[in-house]
């Protein structure tokens, strides 16, 4: 077990728990730490220096920032790859190793890519692997040895991740003092507050600064409980888009699985704070160098020494404030004043990390740990994604949101409070923030009175409109700081994608002075820190490159997220509505396979779907066809709306008959089809395609709703109020004859394209279809939907003397296939227009205009100028020469020309081997000159081989007159 | 209707399912009839049924007659009169059609929270409310009915769909508990 030399006695304000070690193994050797401690404060009081290596170069990493930013302690835990060790609380049990090392840390063999240090610069990828091309397949294997980052066990199940919806009236993005103070304001003032805050604690830097920092966040946190703010602590708003629509991330509520909180606010308050950037200088990623609020981190909030003797570069109070921290924790410190002119060039050592700093008048020191305060980013992220701009302020060396009430400055609906807006004292501070809050609330109140008016189901809004008050915040001071982003040596910019300031500067030199050509040629910005530590140094170097100001090379684009989330985490809980008919646990208890066939779980078949053909085709079968969509269609103009939709006539169908129609779009393409029956003499059942139900619905709405508005008809989906059931085989009026009641099913009563209403096994409200998709005699029987398991027990009951027994959705298609019928969206495709589908005999030109009728017209008389229907493909039954050969769907018919090269002329749409006729049949799409009866094709199998196959004379490869269905 | 045929909604027989401080409870059996303002009745039916687009109310024989698109209502429960509910009035039952489920109790709003984007605070749902809503990405009518006092949700959705919608909802009031 390692020992804590690095651990400091107990101190105020520290978040361990000391009386509760944690045992953990850090690259397979035993660690301890404490509750409270982050995987990396645990590890720094060990004695450990060095954590990772870099991406490109493999060079020791060690603590920069210490948090949830920090680039260089991104871990492994057990099977979790890229954890944030510096934002990770510690287990007990954890696996804790290194990543991107190999074959271990300390001696990792992939360093040796720094000795090609100057041939990996900038676009090296791009400038060497690109030719030739014929190697790139190898050149991948190689560098996909040297992707970054941990390792993940595939075969690992997938975690749950959760979602909610939140609808507050004011979210505050970071809960600093100002963001405490504008979330406490706004909820006393009569608004729902959530706060969100990216720490596992509210207060922001006064957690590790001083007994009167502490108390002041704990009485902040106090005053948000007390007016019923929700906190989320460890969570961040990852995004904003339109009317403040924000994703906001808990890393692990309570405990449990990662949240996707998608919340709508009325407003958004950004108060994220300051992140402090490191400066740029030879070995400034060398383990030992630190941020100073990393350092004040783990002195303050975790006990943890960071280093022993000690240099702090200081250029503002944060660094200042960081000595003094490091003098009372017992290490010695040098406090070099960036102020006054100093900075640091070089920082020497080892592997192991810091050893001396030497400064830019050539005084070198022997250190350990090297300290940097030197200037911060605003990360104005949220603001961005809000139409601000950022903009630069040289006096204060940092970037500011646009100022409000300018052109690309703040909006209505979303404020800035706190550091990303300004300095000042914490009174300040929070003066700002509870001014940002009463302005939160106060234009929140405004937009939920319109909101409330504004819809139906909503409450009346109590009073008059609130108004919508002015900004007139006073704003924050900026305070004077020096411009330090580079020494006079280079060092790394992006400590996460390795990218020096020599490869922006070589960048620019090769023609990329666009900051954003820069960050996508170099990939500066673009790693785990997501810019957040590197976008000014970028921009600057780059400046300084070119020859141009930070305000004039502006920054790059910021975009969601704010912080790198999981994929997980983003999907949030994965709905996948499925739908299953009434007869579902029938079906289940009888054997089924199933399939899911758009949302529905179908039967796909019950054991032998051959056995089911056969026992269609000899007895009788009962098929559970409730996905049908089912529309009730009712109203005086209910036949203008059918003989619109349809190509096919429909003013003259008898009340009791049904009809095949078949729906075009406008340009003439097969939409649906179906049969539909006139119960009355303004009433008419649909039905659709199982798989374009609902398409169909919205289709039907669409024309009502905007072409026909007076039309005095009225469409109701009626597909789950009934289970349909299709009876089918020659014995399936005997089966009928048993269990109707009301309705003759004699051949002379009951004929064929009938429907009759009535009882089925006492079941009352029932429609009877005589239709047949299977080519047999058969019924469809539409019940209520709440009755149907009983009329299904009832026909198999009834039917077992006649061998009835279910089939399923294979033994349907195969008969159907046998019988030529074609499905819309497998036989036909986006481009099938209803001539290609045999359906000249459907397309009624004499009626009035319909939906597809120019484009129908023009494909069966031919387009002025155009071709004629010749040019169309044509649909065909197709029987391989081959009895057993299959050829599965999809393969492609070809034809050989005058010179012997193949070229396509078809394909293969559906094909099945049939128990009733003892051989392969197919449908497929042909060019028309190859359509004709007899024809000769040639289907080019998976394998590559050629199969002779013939054009049969009719679709219908079974019973083509049609006897047995009007049997 | 047979002695022997039971109605069988999106589960054979009830199903209720419970957590901390809130249940659901399969209602689907529940009779189902859409109303539909006919084209010449000028108003009659609206002003008959005396429910806006959005509302709901209930009448004395205990049916909720629920507001669900401008000029259509959900009539909810077993009517005294089976007659037509006002002249004019088209009808189509759905009681076979839709399932219907109630979630009730003081934590169902945060359940229905994990599920729907609705906004379902006090001013924005109140009781009485009634709109469509993504539950679970299901299409459904979600009508705010309490019960003593207690918020309480009938959730409609297409009868196949009811399965699915009702697990989702036990699923994501199991998580929060």
């Amino acid at each position: 077990m390692r020992v804590s030399p690095n651990r400091l006695p107990p101190r105020p304000g520290e978040v361990i728990h000391r009386e509760r070690m944690l045992e953990f193994t850090w690259n397979g050797r035993a660690v301890a730490g404490f509750e409270g401690d982050t995987i990396v404060s645990a590890l720094a009081a060990s004695g450990c220096r060095v954590f990772s290596r870099s991406m490109k170069y493999h060079r020791p990493r060690g603590i920069l920032t210490a948090d949830y930013w920090d680039p260089n302690t991104l871990l492994q835990v057990g099977e979790e790859p890229n954890v944030r060790g510096g934002h990770r609380l510690l287990e007990a049990g954890m696996a804790v190793s290194a990543q991107n090392a190999w074959p271990s840390l300390r001696w990792d063999a992939k360093a040796l890519t720094a000795l090609g240090g100057r041939a990996l610069s900038a676009g090296f990828y791009y400038k060497t692997f690109m030719r030739p091309r014929w190697l790139w397949p190898a050149y991948e294997k190689v560098l996909a040895r040297f992707a970054p980052g941990g390792v993940i066990d595939p075969d690992d199940l997938p975690r749950r991740h959760e979602k909610r919806y939140a609808h507050p009236d004011v979210v505050v993005a970071g809960g600093g003092p100002a963001g405490l103070a504008a979330a406490v304001a706004a909820a006393r003032a009569g608004a729902r507050v959530l706060l969100v805050e990216h720490e596992r604690a509210t207060g922001g830097h006064l957690r590790w600064s001083g007994e009167s920092g502490r108390a002041a966040a704990v009485e902040l946190a106090d005053a948000a409980h007390a007016a019923g703010v929700e906190i989320l602590t460890d969570a961040t708003v990852c995004g904003r888009w339109e009317d403040n629509w924000l994703g906001i991330v808990e890393r692990a509520p309570a405990g449990g699985p990662e949240c996707l909180v998608k919340a709508r606010a009325k407003v958004l308050v950004v108060a994220a704070g300051l992140i402090e950037r490191p400066y740029v200088f030879g070995g400034n990623d060398r383990p030992g160098v630190m941020l100073s609020q990393g350092v004040r981190r783990l002195l303050n909030l975790w006990s943890v020494r960071p280093g022993t003797n000690a240099m702090v570069l200081s250029a503002n109070e944060a660094g200042d404030d960081a000595a003094a921290d490091l003098d009372a924790a017992g290490v010695a410190v040098e406090l070099v004043d960036a102020r006054g002119g100093r900075t640091v060039t070089a920082a020497e050592g080892s592997s192991r990390g810091v050893e001396r700093v030497v400064l830019s008048d050539g005084t070198r020191l022997d250190v350990d740990l090297l300290v940097t305060a030197t200037g911060w980013t605003a990360p104005t992220t949220l603001l961005n994604m809000a139409g601000v701009r950022p903009t630069y302020d040289p006096s204060a060396a940092r970037f500011f949101p646009a100022v409000p009430g300018s052109p690309q400055g703040e909006s209505g609906t979303v404020l800035s409070t706190g550091g990303i807006a300004g300095d000042g004292s914490l009174d300040e501070l929070v003066s700002h923030g509870e001014a940002t809050g009463r302005l939160a609330a106060a234009r929140a109140a405004n937009l939920a009175h319109r909101l409330q008016v504004a819809t139906a189901w909503a409450a009346p809004p109590l009073g008059p409109e609130p108004p919508f008050p002015p900004d007139e915040r006073e704003p924050l001071d900026r305070d004077p700081h020096p411009e330090l982003y580079r020494s006079s040596s280079d060092g790394i910019v992006d400590l996460s994608e390795d990218v020096s300031s020599r490869d922006l500067r070589n960048a620019a030199a090769e023609g990329f002075d666009s900051v954003e050509l820069v960050k996508r040629w170099t990939t500066a910005t673009m790693g785990s820190a997501q810019g957040k530590l590197e976008t000014v140094n970028t921009v600057a170097t780059l400046a300084e490159a070119t020859g141009s100001t930070v305000a004039e090379v502006g920054t790059t684009t910021w975009r969601p997220p704010f912080a790198p989330v999981t994929l997980g985490a983003l999907a949030g809980r994965m709905f996948e509505p499925v739908r299953v008919s009434v007869l579902h646990d029938l079906h289940v208890a009888a054997g089924m396979t199933p399939i899911q066939a758009g949302q529905w779980i179908r039967p796909e078949h019950y054991g032998d779907p051959e056995a089911e053909v056969r026992n269609v085709r000899a007895n009788v079968g009962i098929i559970d066809v409730s996905p049908l969509g089912k529309l009730d269609v009712r109203g005086p103009a209910a036949t203008d709306l059918l003989s619109l939709l349809y190509v096919n006539k429909w003013r003259r169908l008898a009340v009791g008959s049904v009809r095949y129609g078949v729906m075009c779009a406008e340009d003439g393409v097969i939409l649906d089809d179906g049969v539909t029956g006139r119960l009355g003499e303004d009433h008419y059942l649909m039905s659709t395609t199982s798989s374009g139900a609902g398409t169909m619905e919205v289709w039907i709405q669409n024309w009502l709703q905007t072409e026909h508005p007076d039309w005095r008809v009225r469409v109701t989906p009626v597909t789950d109020a009934f289970t349909s059931v299709n009876v089918a085989g020659p014995r399936s009026r005997t089966l009928l004859e048993r269990l109707v009641e009301g309705v003759d099913p004699s051949p002379e009563a009951f004929k064929y394209m009938q429907v009759r209403t009535g009882a089925v096994a006492g079941v009352a409200g029932c429609v009877m279809w005589r239709i047949g998709f299977t080519g047999e005699l058969s019924y469809e029987l539409h019940v209520p939907a709440g009755y149907g398991p009983h009329v299904w027990q009832a026909l198999l009951d009834a039917g077992d003397d006649l061998g009835v027994a279910p089939f399923g959705l294979e033994a349907q298609r195969i008969m159907r296939l046998e019988k030529g019928h074609f499905i819309v969206g497998q036989d036909t495709d986006a481009l099938t227009k209803a001539p290609t589908a045999g359906l000249e005999w459907l397309i009624k030109l004499d009626k009035q205009d319909f939906t597809g009728r120019p484009e129908l017209q023009w494909a069966l008389e031919g387009e002025p100028g155009a071709a004629g229907p010749e040019a169309l493909p044509r649909l065909v039954a197709v029987q391989p020469t081959e009895p057993g050969y299959v050829p599965p769907e999809a393969c492609q018919i070809v034809a050989a020309g005058p010179d012997g090269t193949e070229r396509i002329i078809g394909r293969i749409t559906s094909s099945r081997f049939s128990p009733t006729l003892e051989r392969s049949i197919c449908l497929a799409q042909v060019e028309a000159t190859h359509a004709s009866p007899e024809t000769a094709l040639t289907v080019v199998g998976t394998d590559g081989r050629r199969h002779r196959a013939v054009v049969m004379a009719h679709h219908a490869h079974f019973d083509p007159g049609g006897e047995r269905l009007r049997g | 209707m047979p002695e022997q045929a039971e109605f069988t909604g999106p589960f054979a027989g009830t199903r209720e399912v419970s957590g901390t401080g809130w249940s659901l409870r399969d209602q689907s059996p529940t009779p189902k009839l859409l109303v539909y303002e006919d084209f010449e009745s000028d108003g009659l039916v609206r002003g008959l049924l005396g429910v806006a687009f959005g509302t709901s109310t209930t009448e004395p024989d205990g049916v909720l007659v629920c507001g669900v698109r401008p000029g259509e209502w959900l009539l909810l429960g077993e009517r005294s009169d089976p007659g037509p509910p006002a002249s004019g009035a088209v009808t189509v039952d759905l009681t076979h059609g839709l399932a219907m489920f109630r979630l009730t109790g003081p934590a169902a709003r945060d359940v229905l929270a994990a599920v729907c984007s609705i906004d379902t605070s006090e001013e924005m749902l109140p009781n009485g409310a009634v709109c469509g809503a993504s539950v679970a990405r299901v299409a459904c009518t979600l009508a705010r009915n309490d019960v003593a006092g207690e918020p309480s949700y009938l959730i409609l959705s297409q009868r196949s769909s009811g399965r699915y919608l009702f697990e989702a909802l036990g699923d994501a009031g199991g998580s929060r508990t």
